[in-house]
């Protein structure tokens, strides 16, 4: 594949973008994206020049709305990484890029260091030295994590189907007409285990065996914060422990549509790794409400829901618009009776992955959020509903609402 | 008629007649420079930027190689400012004779030339896109030079030492008494006013013109004009100069000069220096030869094209073939030669080895005058070049980007500021849109001004005041001369630019219905543009 | 795995212009289930906010280059009150010009329905699209629009009210000096331009006029602007502002009223350059005018494939981050823009392509590349017309002249044998195309709606 940083060629300076960023809009930090993009790039090469491409949040809406095939969030991504090798990955950068390191350290003491989070003092002082904003978003840890309770959960059944049972675990009490690999990435690994528990009360419900495998952070984190080798060594750690199911076509489902736009794109696009494992892999993936509207066109999906009398504002995250399927959660929705999901129509809410964490960026992505709190509070001030799980924190954190992920509505409605 | 007097009277504001007249300067000759058009608005403006080894020369033309190589090393001391330090490659594609390989190493070598065999390893992993097939690759210290900056510099450093430089005027006539050039009348293009100035000696580096200008001292001089043919394409595709290892030929050589890389050249006999289409043929030629140097080239956005013509001497004018007539600079001496005895023309050569023709024509010069001045150019860095720094086609963007941005970008492409296109609006008093794009590469990259030639036509309307119908006039010229160059490679990424800026021009701003009557310049439009005013603007 | 495949929908359009959202909505009004795809935002935002029908007659130079002259000797303006008279005298020199393929009617009815969208919308248009208003450009020449979104209005030239054209030291697009003096000798009426500061911006890059006009959305800013023009205002001034007052989509045209009423005299917007605010709002319209209709919108995603038998289109395959997703449609409308807008490519060699169904394109007035463009700037130039040569259903035509396929139709810029840049056609052909094509469309699936 070619560079895609070629693709500056397709610039026809139509601003498009750059009318479009979220973050441009809202701070002078920030040039925009055309700016940071196809217009800069004519003029590197050689050491990095570059200092406002850091405020690029990477959300990814510039590349979306170009409508002449200009990868500028791509380009933006790698000037960044670029500029981060001549200047160094601040302290800051490396400790929030890898979720999987701190919920494994975390996880075991999750009570005291949530309580501990929750001292003004700890966060002031976590701002003063590691220059996180300390009211940014940070989530809550599980004291059980999602792999420890699917393995409790399934002790007594062998995993007679799994390919892997070296590395992975299986569900399933019925006999499946096929098996899927759920891929959970850290948040439901340490933070959020409801999401995956309803993932597999979705799956287990329309007759699929699902295997949880060993799996590592995704590397979008190590990615966006300009950490590019990093990211490379996670994605091939999880390459070598999705590739057997891949190699057998089972789908591999994802949760996070951030963590499965990285393994299906990113890693391809923006860290250049164009081996065939990986894109085995890459073809393999399916953000889950995609996997499930697929089945929905194949006649395959229970859709006996119960119904559901809320009115619920979703918010389809910029990784999730990227995947390029549309919103496939909106249509999934739909289904269950007396639901009624309003489409926010706000563009992001700001926090854009780690963005948001940063001391110099917080109030940035407090001020592109401020759209959609306020469009989710006008449309109903009880819950909201999006598929990513930065994204709800920093909803949850600008509306003080509960998030939910949708799969947990449709596993709601299967009562 | 006004009356002007210097000693020396060079015409031609290219690089040649620009380093004369510093070299002139410098040696304490009052020395004034004129042209009937801005500086290197000829051929030095319309060349690829080649900063030559010699290497192209090593075959054919030895001697060449070795000037090059010898002046290659001065303007590295002198102008690093406008040279890009990109070094060069030789590669031998699939294309290419492999003999002459062997050649042109041995060649490099007895002209003095720094040349290395590098493995091709090296090659694709300094320079990825060029061609896997490509079978040897050798490294010469080639570089790119931006001749705009050079020349701007050039004129600086010569009013630093004296010299005046009129730009706009237009020779009328050389006034030539009993084998002597008394004096000049020129013409002042913008006010139309006519001047007479006398001198002590007249010096035409007036490049492709340079015949016409020799005529009206009744010196029959023949200038064949090869035409050379260039493409700009959008982005640079390489970062390194990239030769093919043959004899010189059309289409054998890319160059990445500021944002652009270009590929060059055609080599074309025309009979006019004034009017030269670019062909078909010609855009066809480039993007065929560029394919063979990197794989993909003819799907890559060209950006413009653009011909100029080298001025080369002729003694035997029934040659056809341009390219086999010499490179190497020709000095007329016009006494000895028809009789006028304080009258030389400098011509053909090449930019790179502009400041040694300079020098072998004001050495002439002192010869002839009987005054004993050495020639100092090469020991003296130019304006901005002082700190021995080369250019890096990353400097704006880092000055940009250091400079917190709170500057708006006039040009985004090329990103000129508001406030660097206010200094040259008002440096240059002129409307001419041309001439600031000269001055600051204002509308020279992907958009072609689509986005920025208006605003830098309605600033120069609010600041210099002149009569909105003269504003409407330059940009409409400007449009029309912008569509010479892209017109002829309108296909792909440059068409949708094309059709975009047509959209902004012809419809949101439907320019064909700005009033453009014809306005004679009023006094207070003349006072604007007296010349004490005039600076050349330093381009960065 | 290379493809997946999601639910069906009744007819696909492929493009979110004009073209795409008309077809879009007037499908789903029609009861089809519709499906708009684009790769990006289209050049909905490239335009003026203004629908041009037809602005200038006796157009094209084409096809003879003698004729092709400078920027200055463009074809004579249409003057008010004559453009159905213009358009009949088109349909008869121009026969296969898109509006000599549609009736009158439809076009009438699609500009009807897209009047009642936008209004839907809370984005009012005037004019009686019989004829042309003529209004300020952004650098003060006039140009002739059919109908214009109220709050460009007052800017008409008809109207007897001097000039005051206020512009912003930040915004580096719009110049009142140059188009007050501009304006003076075009509109016939005085003219003069001020600068004013606003308060709290700081310079920067890029101040865009999306970004300047979330400002406007701000009343207190408004207030504040208006008190200092009001030191500036003569009696009798109306008031011509770069097109930044407002970005929200509920009610677009609030911040203009607002400043109106501040101010007690006429105001008036001019558009900017791409992308302009009343190109936006025109666009947030026509999407929400679709969404509200039932219509799916899916833009980011690439069509870069299509599967077809001998007589129809089956489906088309959309390039989503991993692999191909395939959408299956009845009808399918193609409106994927000309060469600028990308549904056709050209190449160096000459080379042009329709891609997704290698369709013909056609090339009036150009047998070769060199024909493409005049040498002169200001000419017509004929590949400002290449396209889709189609029936009166719109289906585009194959290389015998037959429909290529019984149930795929074109709309908008795709189309060939139009020129909206010098005929300032643009959105009247499109919206009229855009209409029409989703009419045939859901005729051509005839029980399935």
């Amino acid at each position: 594949m070619e560079d895609i940083r070629f693709t500056l060629d397709h610039c026809v300076k139509c601003n498009i973008c750059t009318s479009m960023c979220p973050v441009s809009r809202v701070t002078p930090l920030f040039p925009g994206p055309k700016y940071a993009g196809p217009q800069a790039q004519r003029l590197r090469y050689g050491p990095s020049t570059d200092r406002s491409v850091d405020f690029c949040s990477g959300c990814g809406i510039c590349s979306q709305v170009c409508p002449h095939g200009v990868k500028i969030a791509e380009i933006n991504a790698k000037a960044r990484h670029t500029m981060y090798q001549e200047c160094g990955i601040p302290l800051r950068n490396q400790i929030i890029a890898r979720p999987d390191v701190l919920g494994r350290l975390a996880s075991p003491a999750a009570p005291v260091i949530n309580l501990a989070m929750r001292l003004p003092g700890v966060r002031r002082a976590m701002e003063a030295i590691l220059h996180i904003h300390h009211a940014a978003p940070m989530p809550s840890f599980s004291f059980e994590t999602f792999p420890a309770w699917f393995r409790n959960r399934r002790q007594q059944i062998p995993s007679l189907r799994n390919p892997s049972s070296n590395h992975g675990t299986t569900s399933g009490a019925t006999t499946p007409d096929e098996t899927v690999v759920y891929y959970h990435g850290c948040a439901t690994h340490f933070y959020e285990p409801r999401i995956g528990k309803a993932a597999i009360k979705v799956l287990e419900r329309n007759g699929y065996q699902v295997i949880v495998p060993e799996q590592g952070c995704c590397g979008l984190p190590l990615m966006s914060n300009g950490n590019f080798e990093a990211a490379r060594q996670v994605v091939r750690f999880n390459v070598a422990r999705l590739l057997p199911y891949a190699r057998q076509g089972l789908p591999i489902v994802a949760t996070s549509s951030s963590c499965s736009l990285m393994l299906k794109r990113e890693v391809r696009e923006i860290l250049d790794m164009q081996d065939d494992d990986t894109a085995l892999v890459s073809a393999h993936l399916y953000d889950i409400c995609e996997f499930l509207l697929i089945r929905l066109a194949m006649g395959q999906l229970d859709i006996a829901f119960q119904p559901i009398p809320l009115r619920v504002p979703y918010h389809a995250p910029c990784q999730l618009r990227g995947h390029g399927f549309g919103k496939p959660a909106l249509e999934l929705l739909q289904l269950i009776p007396e639901l009624e999901t309003i489409e926010m129509s706000a563009a992001c809410c700001g926090t854009a992955g780690t963005y948001g964490y940063k001391q110099e960026k917080y109030s940035i992505a407090m001020a592109v959020g401020e759209e959609l709190f306020s469009a989710i509070h006008s449309t109903n001030p009880h819950l909201s509903a999006c598929d990513s799980e930065t994204c709800r924190w920093q909803i949850v954190h600008g509306t003080g609402l509960p998030s939910v992920h949708p799969i947990e509505l449709l596993a709601a409605a299967y009562q | 008629m006004q009356q002007f007097e210097t000693e020396i009277l060079v015409i031609g504001g290219g690089s040649t007649g620009c380093g004369v007249a510093r070299d002139a300067a410098m040696r304490g000759f009052h020395t004034l420079l004129i042209d009937k058009g801005d500086l290197s608005y000829g051929t030095t403006g319309r060349y690829h930027g080649l900063l030559h080894s010699g290497g192209r020369y090593v075959i054919k033309d030895s001697q060449s190689a070795r000037e090059c190589i010898a002046e290659n090393r001065i303007l590295r001391r002198i102008s690093p400012d406008a040279i890009e330090d990109t070094s060069g490659f030789f590669v031998v594609t699939p294309a290419d004779d492999p003999a002459y390989s062997d050649k042109f190493y041995r060649g490099c070598l007895d002209c003095g030339i720094p040349v290395a065999e590098i493995t091709l390893r090296e090659m694709l992993q300094r320079e990825p896109r060029l061609n896997p097939a490509i079978s040897r690759a050798f490294e010469v210290p080639d570089g790119a030079i931006d001749s705009f900056k050079a020349v701007s510099a050039l004129v600086r450093s010569a009013r630093q030492h004296g010299a005046e430089v009129w730009l706009y005027y237009r020779l009328v006539n050389l006034h030539l008494s009993q084998g002597s050039l008394q004096g000049a009348t020129v013409e002042n293009l913008r006010s139309g006013e006519k001047i007479y100035i006398s001198c002590d000696f007249v010096i035409n580096a007036a490049g492709a013109w340079c015949g016409q200008v020799a005529a009206m001292a009744k010196c029959p001089v023949t200038i064949a004009m090869g035409k050379g043919t260039m493409i700009a394409m959008n982005h640079r595709l390489v970062n390194t100069v990239i030769n093919r290892c043959k004899l010189p030929d059309d289409g054998d050589i890319l160059v990445p000069i500021r944002t652009v890389s270009v590929i060059g050249t055609t080599d074309y006999r025309v009979p006019d220096p004034d009017h030269y289409p670019i062909e078909r043929w010609e855009i066809e030629l480039l993007m065929k030869e560029g394919e063979h140097l990197v794989p993909g080239f003819k799907q890559s956005r060209a950006l413009r094209a653009w011909a100029g013509v080298r001025p080369l001497y002729q003694t035997e004018p029934t040659l056809t073939d341009t390219r086999d007539i010499t490179r190497s600079y020709v000095l007329l001496d016009h006494e000895t030669r028809d009789g006028v005895r304080n009258f030389l023309t400098i011509t053909s050569g090449k930019f790179t080895t502009y400041r040694l023709m300079a020098q072998v024509t004001v050495d002439k010069m002192c010869q002839k005058l009987k005054i004993e001045r050495p020639c100092t150019t090469h020991l003296e860095a130019l304006p901005d070049s002082e700190d021995h720094h080369y250019y890096h086609v990353s400097h704006r963007l880092g000055e940009f980007e250091a400079a917190a941005q709170d500057d708006a970008l006039i040009c985004e492409c090329e990103f000129v500021t508001a406030t660097k296109l206010e200094t040259a609006i008002h440096r240059l008093r002129t409307t001419n849109l041309d001439d600031l794009r000269r001055s600051l590469r204002l509308a020279m990259g992907p958009c072609q001004g689509g986005f920025c030639i208006f605003r830098a036509a309605a600033r120069t309307h609010e600041s210099l005041g002149f009569d909105v119908s003269r504003t409407n006039q330059a940009l409409v010229q400007f449009l029309e001369e912008r569509w010479k160059g892209v017109h002829p490679i309108l296909w792909g990424d440059q068409l949708k630019q094309a059709r975009l800026d047509d959209w902004i021009y012809q419809n949101v701003f439907n320019v064909s219905a700005l009033p453009q009557d014809e306005g004679s310049p009023s006094s207070a439009e003349r006072a604007n543009q007296s010349l004490a005013e005039w600076m050349p603007v330093e381009i960065s | 795995m290379t493809s997946s495949r999601f639910p069906g929908y009744d007819i696909i359009v492929i493009g979110a212009g004009v073209a795409g959202l008309m077809a879009g909505i007037t499908a789903t009004n029609l009861g089809a289930r519709t499906l708009v795809v684009a790769k990006g935002v289209g050049s909905t935002a490239l335009t003026t906010g203004a629908i041009d029908i037809l602005g200038t007659q006796n157009i094209p130079p084409t096809r003879s280059p003698a004729q092709a002259g400078p920027i200055s000797m463009l074809p004579s303006p249409i003057r008010p009150a004559s453009l159905s008279a213009a358009l009949q005298q088109l349909r008869q020199s121009q026969p296969h010009h898109p509006y000599a393929i549609i009736s009158q009617e439809n076009l009438q009815a699609g500009i009807e329905l897209f009047r009642h969208t936008c209004a839907q919308a809370g984005l009012h248009y005037t004019g009686i699209a019989d004829e042309n208003l003529w209004l300020p450009t952004a650098l003060g020449a006039v140009r002739p629009t059919a109908l214009a979104p109220a709050a460009q209005q007052a800017g008409v030239v008809d109207r007897p009210e001097p000039y005051l054209i206020v512009g912003f030291h930040q915004l580096k697009d719009f110049y009142p000096l140059y188009l007050a003096d501009n304006l003076n000798r075009t509109s016939g009426h005085p003219a003069r331009g001020i600068y004013l500061e606003i308060p709290r911006i700081a310079a920067r890059a890029d101040w865009f006029t999306l970004y300047l006009a979330q400002l406007f959305d701000d009343p207190a800013l408004r207030y504040t602007v208006a008190q200092q023009i009001r030191s500036h205002l003569l009696p009798g001034e109306r008031v011509g502002f770069p097109a930044v007052l407002g970005q929200q989509t509920s009610q677009p045209e609030i911040p203009w009223l607002d400043l109106q009423h501040l101010l007690g005299v006429p105001v008036f917007e001019i558009p900017t350059v791409p992308p302009s605010v009343p190109g936006w709002r025109m666009f947030e319209a026509l999407k929400a005018g679709f969404r509200a209709a039932g219509g799916q919108l899916l833009i980011g995603s690439q069509v870069v494939e299509s599967s077809v038998d001998k007589q129809k289109v089956l489906a088309i395959k959309v390039q989503t981050a991993a692999r191909l997703l395939t959408l299956e449609a009845g009808a399918f409308i193609l409106a994927a823009g000309g060469l600028y807008g990308g549904g056709l490519l050209s190449y160096w060699d000459g080379k042009l392509e329709e891609p997704l169904f290698g369709l013909p394109v056609a090339t009036p007035g150009a047998a070769q590349i060199t024909d493409w463009h005049r040498p002169t700037y200001g000419a017509a130039h004929p590949a400002q017309e290449f396209g889709l040569a189609t029936n009166a259903q719109l289906q585009p035509l194959d290389a015998n002249q037959e429909p290529a396929f019984e149930n795929l139709f074109a709309a908008g810029a795709m189309l060939a044998h139009w020129n909206p840049w010098h005929e300032k056609s643009g959105d009247g052909v499109t919206i009229a195309t855009g209409y029409q094509a989703a009419l045939s469309a859901t005729h051509c699936l005839g029980d399935r709606v």
